[in-house]
């Protein structure tokens, strides 16, 4: 009981730990002294100055855009072949050809693939970021979708097919609206992933096209931190928190203990 | 069961729009990236790289950070894992536990590690390898913890209580049946943090000051700095590779595409 106690005590200030981070930079940015440190009371002033920011709003807008493109891209592409692999059964291969993009060390997909904007003469901005994203976020779908296919019963299918439907009636009406929860975590997940994105970015944008990581990198590696970016940094951790809770609420709602 | 209605041709196509996809952005860029590397001399740089010291100790100055940070993940995630699979009973508050631990895993790496920054200028050890070494720890935990957590999970519990019967003290019984039997989340946790920390680029750069110089830094500067693709793309090929042997391992001998 002792030991339960302990550890459970551990446990806790391991979590703690965790947090307290994120709570600190959260904190700071509503601290109205001119760096980080002792509290001098509280402000709004950093978030009306980041409003005011073009580059951050910019940066923002741009992260939007290409994190919407690639999660929808992603996901229908993903979904096509997690679907055409998941009816095929027996296919490792596949699993493996998908499997690669998601472990591979990120800075030598990054190297990789400037190599071949150099090469293919792409000029480098909105849309090489873009198609970088969605290269590996297309096994993300995959790896989302997949299981969803795999546990819809062929029984389903072959009732709805005896009952006159046709093939493609029945994905639309049958497998899509059992897949929906791996759709819309696939598109969470995708969606998350290239908007955090920061190697990748950093490797396949041209002058001009900034996300926010790019952003928080360049200022953030100038020195040290400032309240404008734990503003910024504040609000990011919040709406990550927040998708996150409500993403990771969702998935253990769906598979209690394991 | 066999009666299975044959895939249409369309869906065959439609298949194959991913697979392109993939091919053309992140396969044919690897084969690329080989013919970089090999372009100016053959092989025989890949030689010249092995046995340069500016890049081999590079190198080995990422193994061991690698290796420092897995330790010490292992050991910092092992009593929480073990205290959620074993002594948390109620199964509303495990999942409240792992959800807790799963949630900053999505936050953004650069933003956590902006985060910590914060706190460790704070404390003073901002810089330092010590605080590079937190850094790595901080954002690798859950990493660690799940894939331990969910090994403890599967071990037979009444196992635990035969050994008890058997005259087994908590600690033999923890070392001699739950270890062993949970070693395919050990494997896994082990295998991930291992690779994603040998190539870390973004923790050691922004805490570890002039401790940061790792393997992932060394093939961005010798692409976006010394403009070295040659050498860049042999160090990042020889990344992959031993990515390639960690990954067989973990899907050889831990929790598999599943976990």
């Amino acid at each position: 009981m002792r030991l339960s106690a302990l550890l459970r005590g551990y446990t806790l200030a391991l979590l703690a730990l965790l947090y307290i981070p994120l709570a600190y930079v959260v904190a700071q940015s509503f601290n109205s002294s001119r760096y980080p440190g002792a509290w001098e009371g509280f402000t709004l002033a950093w978030y009306a100055k980041l409003l005011s920011d073009a580059e951050v709003i910019g940066a923002a807008v741009n992260g939007l855009a290409v994190a919407l493109a690639s999660s929808l891209i992603s996901t229908i592409l993903g979904g096509a072949a997690a679907y055409y692999f998941a009816k095929k059964r027996r296919v490792s291969i596949a699993d493996s050809f998908f499997y690669v993009p998601i472990v591979l060390p990120e800075i030598v997909e990054a190297v990789s693939l400037l190599m071949l904007y150099y090469y293919a003469g792409a000029e480098l901005g909105f849309w090489t970021v873009l198609i970088g994203h969605t290269a590996y976020n297309i096994s993300y779908a995959y790896v989302a979708l997949k299981p969803q296919f795999l546990a819809t019963s062929e029984n389903i299918e072959a009732a709805a097919l005896t009952l006159g439907a046709k093939p493609f009636d029945v994905f639309v009406r049958v497998y899509f609206p059992l897949a929906i929860p791996g759709v819309v975590s696939s598109l969470l997940i995708t969606f998350s992933m290239s908007f955090d994105d920061f190697i990748k970015t950093a490797f396949t944008t041209g002058p001009g096209f900034k996300t926010l990581p790019l952003v928080i990198w360049a200022r953030a590696a100038r020195g040290r931190a400032t309240q404008d970016l734990n503003a910024l940094a504040a609000i990011m951790i919040a709406v990550s928190l927040v998708a996150s809770y409500v993403y990771t609420k969702h998935v253990f709602a769906r598979s209690p203990g394991k | 069961m066999s009666r299975r209605p044959p895939l249409p041709s369309a869906l065959a196509l439609l298949a194959a729009a991913p697979l392109a996809y993939v091919l053309a952005t992140f396969y044919l860029p690897l084969l690329i990236m080989l013919v970089e590397s090999l372009k100016p001399q053959g092989p025989s740089l890949y030689v010249r790289v092995l046995l340069n010291p500016d890049y081999t100790s590079i190198m080995a100055y990422s193994l061991v950070l690698a290796v420092v940070t897995t330790a010490s993940t292992f050991l910092i995630s092992l009593p929480a894992a073990y205290y959620l699979s074993f002594h948390v009973e109620d199964e509303v508050e495990k999942s409240r536990y792992l959800a807790a631990f799963t949630v900053p895993m999505l936050v953004n790496f650069l933003l956590k590690a902006y985060a910590l920054m914060n706190v460790l200028s704070v404390l003073g050890l901002a810089n330092t390898y010590a605080g590079m070494v937190i850094g790595m720890v901080y954002e690798y935990l859950p990493y660690m913890l799940l894939p331990l957590f969910s090994s403890f999970e599967r071990v037979e519990r009444r196992l635990l209580e035969a050994a008890q019967t058997l005259g087994a003290r908590s600690h033999q019984v923890f070392l001699r049946v739950v270890l062993p039997l949970s070693l395919p989340g050990i494997v896994s946790g082990v295998a991930l943090v291992f690779l994603m920390s040998f190539t870390e680029f973004v923790v050691p750069a922004m805490l570890g000051g002039v401790y940061g110089y790792t393997m992932g830094y060394l093939i961005w500067d010798l692409f976006l700095k010394y403009r070295n693709w040659p050498v860049g793309s042999a160090l990042a090929f020889i990344v992959t590779l031993v990515s390639l042997v960690i990954v067989y391992v973990y899907t050889r001998w831990g929790l598999g595409y599943e976990a």
